[in-house]
Order: structure tokens, then sequence, then C-alpha cells
């Protein structure tokens, strides 16, 4: 399906000021920033901070989330096993949020952006405006994430009673923040455009 | 249009894929260090793991958290034991090599041990010791990962203490008894073994006293609390508290010897204390004969205290002699020195009496002495059958019973230790002990004729009124007793060989009382009152003497007593001796106080005796015959028998006083009552004799009280009793009757007697006065109604020295109306005094017109109330007695 598309109008939008020029131009006449018609890099960008993201995921899940040390005795507990405890306890609402929020959500943000880069690598045009509702949604929520090292963050600054009971962050916490951010990145860094684009935009060597 | 090169970075596309690298590194990084970190697992076999968790149970070396519980199941040989899985930290790998003990640590809360008590909150943890802290035999030990853990906490490797094993034959200490050296816990017994010889302990010093332990150093055992219960006393002793409990073992290391250093040295574990140095103190004895000594009981005796005890006996066929192993007690050890003499104690019953008491009951003993002080020991001996031939004089005691003497105890004279008992045997012929004493030749002089011989006790109190008497002999006759020599003269002969041995000094202080040359005599009284035998005899406050005995002579119906007074005291008794008892206590009472009197304090209690020597007479012989008064008045004073005729009623009883002028002259004996008549005997001083005259008045007298004044105020008390007055006549006699009422008091007094005459006698009685300007010059003797009955004489007497105011016009009036004069300028109220007001009285008044000295007998008129005039009245008159001086 073809559409519409600023390079077949020759039209060229400032990724700053979102002012809308001629291709011809280079800068910006409002914010005197560079004009790109698409985000430089985007897919490569995108690409590196995915796969940094996933990479962070794995400890983020191996690793303990919280060391509980309660009475002398140590007790680590990594995501999962934090919400298999919830579970078990009956709480599913906790649970509930805490796997939604922890492993749901990540996981699904990085395979949404998995399936908008493949989309725009085989030129699934037909797919591009499911993608890009696909793009909103994960741009939305994908800070939503943050809520379990919030969490993890506030047990704790509140849990430090020296003998009875501390809470201490495990590996997996730094781990999972960083996989989090990484996503965020990665989904600022991708260009949705590129999924309506005939073909992959390459950059003009400008003479 | 000009345009301008951009420029695009071609490298923009590396640099990201630094991220995902850098990525990649750090998760592979974080994941490999969390798997790295883990550790490795070791197994460990526990009988009990009660208290051990999952994922909770630590393991600790030092205190230090090294490793986790993981896993938990049964042994799979062995349902009984339990598996545990402990994945241990990477950094404690040295953990997992053979040879290292665990052990699970719990709270251990007991009077021997307090430990483990942090895991009453923290929950049990499993400890983990190497076995030696020696780091060469540490790197040669194998890597291992199962283990079997020990039951109990292992000892300290790093504080391993010295390792020593005691043998002994019963098992009576528990595992953490402590190991006491002079009552400090310096150890504490760790293990007990029941091996077939006995037990085996191990014990563990700690390190800072390992050098107290020496290579001859002795263990014993102590017992929590030993009673030791003796003629002697009773002994507790405690050592510690934990010894109470789980008993203990005591130590003990000679000075000087070395130290003992070696680990795991073997020690002997005596019984008791008394039981160490079983091979010291050892000494031979050989004898002729066995003399049927059984050893069990049979002990060596030194001076009658046990030395020791006879542990073994030997019979060589060959030599015909037999062995003897005596062990000596510590105390006696230097005694059995090259001049000491053992000899066998046994019973013997001959013709001259019975020997060797001690041994009837006892069994054969071996008895020991030694003569000198010498160090040279000797540790072989001969058994001899008698003690040695004693050097010194021999004297013999005859005494009624052997008072429990041990052969052996010593001779003392002023608490010098003269010669010792030898033997003792009962006389057959007369039922009497007799003693052998020897004394040694330096000190025979000392006994001669006037020596006695008591035994001493080892305390001896006596306590009487004439003070107290303690005696505290030396020590050894404090556990022996001893025979204790008195030599009172030094120059008497010395030809008597046997003496009489007397059983306390006591009987002895009596025994001598009347051997020192006094006198003895008898006294006859009627009354012993609380006297008895011992009672003082006492002269001036002295104790001259003492009663020895008294009896009821039947045929006189009187007491007879004997007593003795001593020699130096003895030339103060003559033939004018008066002897009277003095016991109990004296009371006088009387207004001017309570007097009490007694001669001693002796006298209350045992009663006395005293007696006055008035005059000097010629002396008595023994045993002269004296009375014994009653009291000392009856001593005092030689008395006069009197009666009199009572004819009223008084309050006289036995007792009552005979008082002339203040004086006591005599008492009333007794009242008796013959045909309706009261008769009252009584007796005066002789010295007053000259008041026993036919008109002398007796009359009784008693407490008077009224308005004005009180008489005789010292008769509440002391009773009614009897005055007299003096009469003239000089013819003696001795029955008198008793007046009621008191005599005029102006009776055969000197002075003039006059008459008045009155209408009514008013208020006037005997004894009322007389005044002359208010000074009185006599008193009303008597009254009586006139002859015609028409009015009242009375008979004044006026006293001698005053009687010159009596002339032939004296007005008399009646002084006791009271002058009342109401009148406009007021109340005057006139009286002479306030006891004319009450008794009455007399007022004469002289006109001025003096006329000459009134008669003896004279009558005057008594006017009933003074005239105006007669008060203005101021006669010059003037006393021409000389005899009578009115002094101001």
């Amino acid at each position: 399906m073809k559409y519409k598309t600023d390079i077949s109008e020759g039209k060229v939008l400032c990724h700053l000021c979102e002012l809308l020029h001629d291709d011809k131009e280079h800068e910006c006449s409002q914010c005197g920033e560079k004009l790109h018609q698409r985000l430089p890099d985007s897919l490569a960008q995108t690409w590196g901070y995915l796969l940094a993201a996933t990479l962070f995921l794995i400890p983020a899940n191996l690793l303990p989330m919280m060391v509980v040390t309660a009475m002398g005795t140590e007790d680590a507990s990594t995501i999962m096993e934090g919400v298999v405890y919830f579970f078990h306890h009956a709480e599913y609402g906790l649970g509930g949020v805490i796997f939604i929020a922890s492993v749901a959500v990540p996981v699904f943000k990085l395979g949404v952006i998995y399936y908008l880069l493949l989309v725009v690598q085989f030129k699934q045009h037909d797919k591009a405006m499911g993608g890009l509702k696909l793009f909103h949604i994960i741009h939305v929520i994908g800070k939503w994430s943050m809520l379990d090292i919030f969490v993890v963050a506030m047990m704790v600054s509140m849990v430090q009673f020296q003998g009875l009971a501390t809470i201490e962050t495990g590996g997996a916490a730094i781990a999972f923040c960083a996989a989090v951010i990484f996503t965020i990145i990665a989904s600022e860094k991708f260009d949705p455009r590129l999924m309506f684009d005939n073909e992959v935009i390459k950059e003009e060597e400008v003479k | 249009m000009s345009q301008e090169a951009v420029v695009k970075n071609k490298k923009s596309i590396y640099i990201v894929w630094i991220i995902p690298v850098v990525a990649m590194i750090m998760a592979g990084w974080m994941i490999f260090k969390h798997y790295d970190e883990k550790g490795f697992d070791i197994k460990i076999t526990f009988d009990d793991a009660s208290g051990m968790a999952v994922g909770k149970t630590a393991l600790m070396y030092n205190g230090i958290k090294i490793g986790q519980v993981s896993n938990m199941e049964m042994h799979p040989n062995d349902i009984s034991k339990i598996d545990v899985t402990v994945t241990v930290e990477k950094v404690a790998q040295g953990v997992a090599r053979a040879g290292n003990v665990f052990w699970k640590v719990e709270p251990k809360l007991s009077l021997t041990e307090v430990s483990g008590l942090s895991t009453i909150l923290g929950g049990v943890y499993i400890g983990v010791m190497p076995e030696t802290s020696d780091p060469v035999k540490l790197k040669a030990s194998v890597p291992k990962y199962t283990f079997e853990a020990l039951d109990d906490t292992p000892i300290n490797i790093f504080n391993p203490g010295l390792l020593i094993y005691l043998h002994a034959s019963t098992h009576d200490i528990k595992v953490g008894a402590p190991i006491m050296y002079r009552k400090m816990s310096i150890g504490k017994v760790l293990d007990s073994k029941l091996t077939d010889k006995g037990v085996d302990y191990t014990i563990q010093v700690n390190n800072k006293y390992k050098s107290l332990i020496k290579k001859d150093s002795q263990f014993w055992k102590i017992s929590g609390m030993e009673i030791r219960a003796s003629l002697a006393g009773i002994r507790v002793s405690m050592e510690s508290l934990a010894s109470v409990v789980a008993g203990g073992i005591s130590v003990s290391s000679p000075i000087g010897s070395e130290l003992q250093n070696k680990d795991h040295s073997e020690y002997k574990l005596y019984k008791d204390i008394d039981h160490l140095n079983l091979n010291k103190n050892i000494i031979t004895l050989v004898s002729n004969d066995g003399y049927n000594i059984d050893i069990k009981a049979a002990h060596v005796f030194f001076k009658g205290s046990n030395a020791g005890d006879i542990i073994a006996l030997d019979y060589n066929p060959a030599t015909d002699k037999t062995t003897f192993q005596i062990k000596l007690k510590d105390k006696f050890y230097h005694l059995a020195n090259k001049d000491a003499r053992f000899w066998i104690v046994e019973p013997e019953m001959g013709l001259n009496g019975v020997n060797g008491l001690g041994a009837i009951t006892r069994g054969p003993y071996v008895s020991f002495e030694t003569t000198t002080k010498s160090k040279k020991m000797k540790n072989k001996f001969t058994l001899y059958k008698s003690p040695a031939k004693a050097i010194g004089k021999h004297f013999k005691l005859v005494a009624d019973n052997s008072f429990s003497l041990k052969d052996g105890i010593n001779v003392i004279h002023k608490n010098i230790i003269i010669g010792s008992l030898r033997t003792h045997k009962l006389a057959r012929d007369n039922n009497k002990v007799l003693f052998d004493i020897v004394v040694a030749h330096k000190y025979k002089h000392l006994i001669n004729n006037s020596s006695s011989f008591y035994i001493q006790g080892a305390m001896e109190v006596d306590a009487s009124f004439e003070g107290m008497y303690l005696n505290i002999g030396s020590i050894t006759s404090m556990v022996n007793s001893g025979i204790v020599l008195k030599t009172p003269d030094l120059k008497a002969k010395s030809t008597y060989k046997e003496f009489l041995l007397v059983e306390n000094y006591k009987t002895f202080k009596n025994n001598q009382y009347t051997k020192d040359g006094g006198k003895t005599f008898t006294l006859v009284t009627n009354d012993l009152k609380s006297v008895k035998s011992g009672s003082p005899i006492i002269y001036k406050g002295i104790r001259v003497g003492k009663v020895l005995s008294f009896y009821l002579n039947k045929t006189t119906s009187e007491v007879e007593l004997k007593i003795y007074i001593k020699r130096e005291y003895s030339d103060q008794v003559n033939s004018s001796t008066n002897f009277f008892n003095v016991s109990g206590v004296e009371i006088k009472a009387g207004l001017n106080g309570v007097k009490l009197h007694t001669s001693s304090f002796e006298s209350i209690v045992n009663g006395g005796i005293a007696f006055k020597t008035p005059l000097k007479a010629d002396a008595v012989k023994n045993m002269h015959t004296f009375t014994l008064y009653r009291d000392k008045d009856a001593v005092d004073e030689k008395y006069i028998d009197i009666s009199f005729l009572m004819n009223e009623d008084s309050s006289l009883k036995e007792g009552s006083a005979i008082v002339y002028k203040s004086v006591n002259i005599g008492q009333v004996k007794e009242l008796k009552l013959i045909d309706d008549e009261v008769i009252i005997y009584a007796i005066v001083k002789e010295e007053h004799k000259n008041l026993l005259v036919k008109d002398s008045i007796f009359w009784t007298e008693d407490v008077e009280m009224s308005i004005d004044h009180i008489k005789n105020p010292s008769s509440i008390i002391s009773g009614a009793f009897i005055k007299v007055l003096k009469g003239n006549s000089s013819e003696f006699s001795k029955r008198f009757s008793l007046a009621s009422n008191s005599p005029a008091p102006t009776i055969n007094k000197k002075g003039l007697r006059v008459l008045v005459k009155a209408s009514r006698l008013s208020s006037l009685k005997v004894g009322s006065p007389v005044f002359y300007r208010q000074i009185q010059i006599g008193k009303v003797e008597g009254y009586g109604l006139s002859k015609d009955s028409k009015g009242v004489e009375l008979k004044l007497f006026i006293d001698e020295c005053y009687s010159y105011l009596v002339r032939d016009n004296s007005i008399f009036y009646n002084a006791t109306a009271m002058g009342m004069d109401i009148s406009l300028f007021g109340v005057k109220v006139s009286t002479e005094t306030i006891s004319t007001m009450i008794h009455g009285g007399i007022t004469m008044v002289v006109p001025n017109n003096v006329k000459v000295k009134a008669q003896e007998m004279k009558e005057f008129k008594l006017h009933d109330a003074p005239e105006e005039d007669w008060i203005e009245y101021t006669p010059e008159l003037i006393n021409d007695n000389v005899g009578c001086v009115n002094s101001i």
C-alpha cells in the first residue's frame, strides 16, 4: 500500500519544533536544528539499545531482587520468587501488579519493538497502522515498569532495623533498572515513520 | 545559491553498538558472579538436627557465617540420622577438609556450663573447627565433602589448655566438674570413660594455669560437701558450688618440682585427700610375732593419738620374722626418727592386775615414742614387746577409777611436762586403779609428802561466789588430759611412795581447805535459817572459814554445826566470841529510809555466819562449842524482859518498838492473851535499866493526824510503838500497865503550877498553850470539873523559865474566841494563833502595877474574853531565874 509520506510530498518535519519545511532546507527556520527526514540511525540505535535491554533482563530475573535479613537469617528472592510468594499467600492483587509491572510489561515492550523493527526490515506496510498503535501503547506505559524498582527502593529505605530485619537490594534491581531504561531509550530512538516508507531511507550524501 | 556541506558522521553507527556490548559484558559478569559466589556444598550427618531449618540455619566459624543449610533429608542408610547439606561460601574453602569437625551449637545452661546463649535468639547453628591449629598439618589435609557431626562441643583448639588423663577406680565425677587448685577453678573434666580397670577421666587445664601442673602433682576427688564429725568437733567444708553438684577434682603440686608440659600425661586420681601420698611415710617394723594384729583395724599410736595405719603384714618363714608395713600420717612421720622405739600393746591379765586396758577392746596395737628431737630418720625398726624402760623415778598413784587416762599422757607441774604415765592397771585386791608414773630425774625433787595429784581436763571452770576459776591446760592436755602435780611445801619430807590421784581441781581444793592447820568448832542453834554446808564464816567482812557440816541432835532438838576457821584467822576466836547468823537480808524500815543490810551477797544465797569477839579472853581449843545466835541484835546487847498490861486495843505487834526520847530501847516480843487480858511481853536493852522504875509511864503512840499537825508520821510505816516517860522513883520494876494516851507532857517537869477556873472548857484541852504576849509560856496540864460542879478547873503548867511572869494579880483569859469586829471601818479579826483557834489557848496578862510572884497552885479566874485595856498593859518584869536563858 502506498502512503502519502513526507518524502512523497517533498516535505521535511523538524524533529524538534515540528515545523514543516520543504525538503530542500537543511536547517529549521524556527529553532535552528538540523533537518532530518528521519531520525538519524534510528534502526541501528534501536537495535543496539534493544539488545542491551534484553541482555540486562536476564540477570534481572536470575539474580535476587531483594535480600531480606530477618532475625539473622537471609532471604534473597528474585522477581519471580516474589510474585510466587504473593500468589502463595493469596495476595493476588499484589502479586498480579508486580507480575505485570516487572515481568509482563518489559517483555511486552521488548517484544513490540522487535516486531516493529521487523516490520520495517521486511517492509510489511500493511502492518504499519497496527504497529503505530502498538508503538503508542509502549511509548506510554514504558515508564511504569519502574514501579517495581520503586517498591524495592521504598522497602530498602524503610526496613532498616539492624538486628531485627534489614532489606537490601540484590543485583537484579540494577539490572532491571538498566533494562527498563534501555527499553525506554530504544522506543525513543525508533522512528515509526519508517514503517510507512517504501524503501529504507538511507542518508544521502550531500555534495 | 551556495550549499553548505553537511557532514554526516558515519561512525555513529559504531558508537551505539558499544552499549549492547557493554550490556552483555555487565549482564554476563553479574550472572557469573552470582553463581560463582554461591559456593560449594558439603554434607554433614547429624544424630540430632532439631532446631535446624533449611535456608535459615547458618554454618559459623569463629562467629562468622560462612555457609547456610540448603537441604535436610534423612540419611539413606540410617533413618535415625539426618543428612544436612550446607552451602558454603567460596571464601571458606578450608571448611571442606578432612579432619574438620562439625557440631550443633545450641543453648546450654547448667551449673557446670553456660554456653551458646546467643542461639536462643538466633536459632541453633552449626559450628566448625579444624582438627588442629598446626598450619603444616592443615596444609596437608585432603578435601572432604561429607562429614559426621560430633555429639558435643569439641575442645577449642585455639585454647586447648593442658589435657591430662586421670585414672580412678569409681565414677563419681561428672563431665563438666571443675578442677580446683587452692579452691580456684583452673579447668574442667571433659570426658569420662569406663575402662576395665576403672574410670578414665580426660581433664583440661586452662592455658593460663598450665604451669601449676607438675610432674608429681597429685589429684584427688573432692566431694561437694565434707562433714567430718569426731570428738574433737564437727568440720564442714565445701570446695565450690559447682563441685557440690558435679563433684570435683582438686590438685596440688609440691613446690619446686618439675613442670608437666606434656600433653596427655597420665595421673592417678585418689579417692580423697587422706589417701594421697600412698607411697610416702612408709616404715617397716620387724618382729618375732604377728601378735594377731588385724591390719584392717589396727593403728599405730603416738602418745594416745592415731598416728598411722598398718597396711601390710608379711611372715618370712626363712627368717621366722614378721614384717609390718606401717604408713604414718604426715604429722607424725618425723617422730619416727632414729631414737624412736615401737612396741606392741597387748592386753595382759596377770596376778598383779590387768595391763594394756585399751587393747582389750581394740585388739593389740602398736605404740611408739621417741625421746629425742633428732632429725635423722630411720625406716626400719624392731617391734618390742614393751615400751622403753623410762628414765626417771617411778611413783605410784592410786585412784578410785581410771578416769579414762591413756598411757603416755603427761605429768605436769606448773605447766611444764615433768613426766608421763607409763601404765595403769586394776589392783586386784582393793578394786582401785594403780597408776605408774615416771618423773624425769631432774624433777623428782618436786614430789614429796605434801604433794597431791589431780587430773586436769581440757578446761576447768569453777564458778562460785568466791570468784570464777578458769583453767585451760596446755594444748596437749586438752587432748589427752594430764596429771597435775601440786606441791605446796617444797621442803617437806619425801617418804611417801604412793599418792592419791584426785579427779579434778575442785575436789583437790576442797580437800586442801581444811589442811592448813586451822581450827574446828561446834556451833549450836535452834534455827539454821539458810546456813548450809559450805556457808562462809565472816569476820569483819572477811571470809575466814566455812561451815563443814551440820546435823540435828535428836536429844537436844537443836542443830549442831561443824565449822572450820582457817589457820591465819583462828586466833581471832576466843571464849568471848559470839557467833550469829547473817543469812538473808536485813531490812530496817523507817521514815528516814529503808535500810537493807546483808553481810555479803553470798550470805543471801548460801547463808552465812559471822562472829564478833568483844573482849580479850582465853583462847579456845579445837571443837569448842559456841551458841549460834539468831541475828546480830541478839548478840549485841543483853536484854531485860518486861511485861505490860494492855488496857485498850492498839496496833502494837511483835517487833513494835519501845522508844524513850526518840531512842529505840527495846521491842515487843509477843502479845499473849491471858484470862481475857492482853499481856505484852517485851525486851528492853540492859543499858536502859534505869528507865524501868515504878513510876515510869508507858503509853502507846500511833500516828495522829489533825488539821494543823501530824504526829508520829513514822508510825505509818513502822506501826504503833510504845513510849516511855521516866519516873523519878528508884524502885526497879518489870511489870507496867500500858496507858492508851500519852501523859501530859509536862508531868514531872519543873515549873509553876496554877489553877484557873472557867465556866466552860470550850476548846481547851491538855496541852493547850498558855501565852504571854503571844509567846508560849506553858501548857494546860490537866482539867476537871470543879468541886461544886459549877465550872471547870484547869491546871496550868508554867515553864520554869517563865514562872516569874505569873503574879498575884495576873489575869488569864481564854484566847480561843475569835475576836471579830465588824464595823463600818472593816472587819477586824483577832486571834492569838491559828492553833488557838482550833485547840484553844489561854493568854495571861499582867497589870502594870506588878505584884508579887504567884505561889504554886494559886487560883485564878479564866475570863472568857479580854477587855480592851488589858492588851495595853506593859509591865516591866525581870527574869531572875539565872538557870534560864531566853535565847533568841
